[in-house]
């Protein structure tokens, strides 16, 4: 059955009820144009074009739409903390789009189903030249890394007590305690939605906590997944910080683990110019905080065990579900499920080979 | 009833998606589902081909670890074999769970990483995830999602 969403009348009808949330003067909105997004899988992303209607005429508003799939979602977290997310963000350095209202209402809801509404800020995901190897793209390859380090910089310098994180997410007990105790509640996790007990996972699992860090410097807001690809890009800034799925409270090597292609190893005439050294120098310069690579290592070997939770997820939703379960849960479940359960196993034998 | 067999059905099915319907399909979304969908249906002609033996071989030497060490590390019970002499593969999926688990729960009750037990639960799973790479990494030949 197709989506409500896709029903301008529908929609237009929806936005107009909550013409208050789309700006303090507005006195009407409908919308124009509905897409929906084929990026961002773990929940249903829609574009909106609206055109509202206030004392000096109409103006376009480009707003997202997010909501869980009638499957509920791929990651185990849950819609309206990802809204708080935003929410909570507003009124700080990081760049997000605005978070509008949380429509839990079913009587107006497009097909009954709680969702979001955010502003869609105007950008790119896309940065084509980041993998290009031409020594004349070097100079905007490292700025766009610096720039997207710094802006995970601004992330972790969020006073998140003052902002209400600690009501969204759970609290370390201590910096030092951050990365098991995280181990543990992922490792839970997964287990409890994977069914049935895995090798692999208690592997793994073993091999990391004993070698967890204690030497986070702080407990800070972390993002989770980042990137190319995750964040919305204008003239070569970060005009919006997206995908908060993983979002939680801990050590910022979290972070500087999940941080996909931004950061480039560009060496010249035999000479690093640019790479993880540098990028984590950087990093600390602006941010106050040290990470080590050793840190680094840990967190991306722990992302197994995350990855492997909300595959997990996907699993058991695949199982409640049969026949009439998304085709992407069941994609998640099975091929990225496995590349996890491989990752998983490299984790568990760099324990003998730690050892031996 | 034996031709056109399993493998011929869903290769049959991944050339008409493909050359047929792929090419009309004008909408993004419905576009990136289909690719997905071919991809699941190669990967499953693969799995169809190879996944019995190798649940088998996995079934035998999960059983043959946690039965050396059973009694040496009072592990509990290894769980039984399917009764058919050819189990369907449902049965046997539900016996290497079992045996999964069984092996799981030993690794958390020895907790020294050296243990010449680990060492072998640590091989035992490395071969049962090398295992699945036939259709889990080497069919994924098409246009990704």
């Amino acid at each position: 059955m197709a989506s409500q969403l896709l029903d301008l009348d529908v929609v237009s009808g929806w936005l107009d009820s909550r013409r208050e949330r789309l700006g303090p003067r507005v006195q009407g909105a409908r919308a124009v144009r509905v897409e929906q997004l084929s990026r961002g899988v773990s929940r249903e992303t829609w574009a909106v074009d609206a055109v509202v209607r206030g004392p000096d005429g109409e103006r376009e508003l480009p707003l997202a739409v997010r909501r869980d799939h009638p499957a509920g979602s791929v990651i185990p977290s849950d819609l309206r903390t990802e809204y708080e997310v935003y929410a909570r963000l507003a009124d700080t350095a990081v760049p997000v789009a605005r978070a509008l209202w949380f429509e839990d209402d079913a009587a107006v809801a497009p097909d009954g189903r709680p969702g979001y509404v955010r502003e869609r800020v105007r950008g790119s995901w896309h940065l084509p030249f980041l993998s290009d190897d031409d020594p004349a793209r070097d100079d905007r390859r490292i700025e766009a890394s610096r720039v997207h380090l710094e802006a995970l910089a601004a992330v972790h310098l969020v006073d998140w007590r003052t902002c209400g994180f600690d009501r969204l997410f759970p609290v370390p007990s201590s910096p030092a305690a951050a990365a098991v105790e995280l181990l543990e509640r992922v490792r839970r996790q997964a287990e409890e939605l994977l069914g049935e007990a895995s090798p692999v996972l208690a592997e793994a699992c073993s091999a990391l906590a004993a070698r967890a860090p204690r030497d986070a410097p702080a407990v800070v807001l972390c993002k989770g997944t980042n990137g190319h690809g995750e964040e919305v890009w204008r003239d070569g800034r970060i005009v919006a910080m997206s995908d908060w799925e993983l979002a939680c409270l801990g050590d910022p090597a979290y972070d500087l683990a999940q941080v996909q292609e931004m950061v480039p190893t560009i060496v010249r005439d035999g000479r690093r110019v640019w790479g993880w050294p540098e990028a984590l120098e950087h990093y600390t310069s602006r941010s106050g905080l040290v990470v080590t690579e050793e840190r680094l290592r840990w967190y991306r070997d722990l992302y197994a065990v995350l990855q492997l939770a909300y595959c997990a997820h996907s699993g058991a939703a695949v199982r409640r579900l049969g026949a009439t379960a998304p085709l992407r849960f069941v994609w998640t479940a099975y091929e990225v499920a496995y590349h996890a359960e491989r990752k998983l196993a490299a984790v568990a034998a760099s324990a003998r080979s730690a050892t031996t | 009833m034996m031709h056109p067999g399993p493998l011929e059905v869903v290769a049959a099915a991944v050339t008409a998606l493909e050359d047929v319907v792929a090419p009309a399909v004008r909408d993004e979304h419905a576009e990136s589902t289909l690719r997905t969908a071919v991809q699941l249906l190669r990967s499953t002609r693969v799995r169809l081909e190879v996944e019995q033996q190798a649940l088998a071989e996995e079934c035998a030497e999960l059983r043959a670890l946690l039965e050396l060490w059973q009694v040496r590390l009072a592990l509990a019970a290894v769980p039984a074999p399917a009764a058919l002499r050819y189990p369907a593969r449902a049965e046997q999926a539900h016996e290497a769970a079992a045996l999964r688990s069984a092996l799981a729960a030993a690794i958390d009750a020895v907790p020294d990483p050296d243990h010449p037990f680990r060492v072998a639960a640590r091989d035992v799973v490395q071969r049962s995830v090398d295992r699945q790479q036939p259709w889990l990494v080497d069919a994924f030949t098409g246009p990704r999602r």
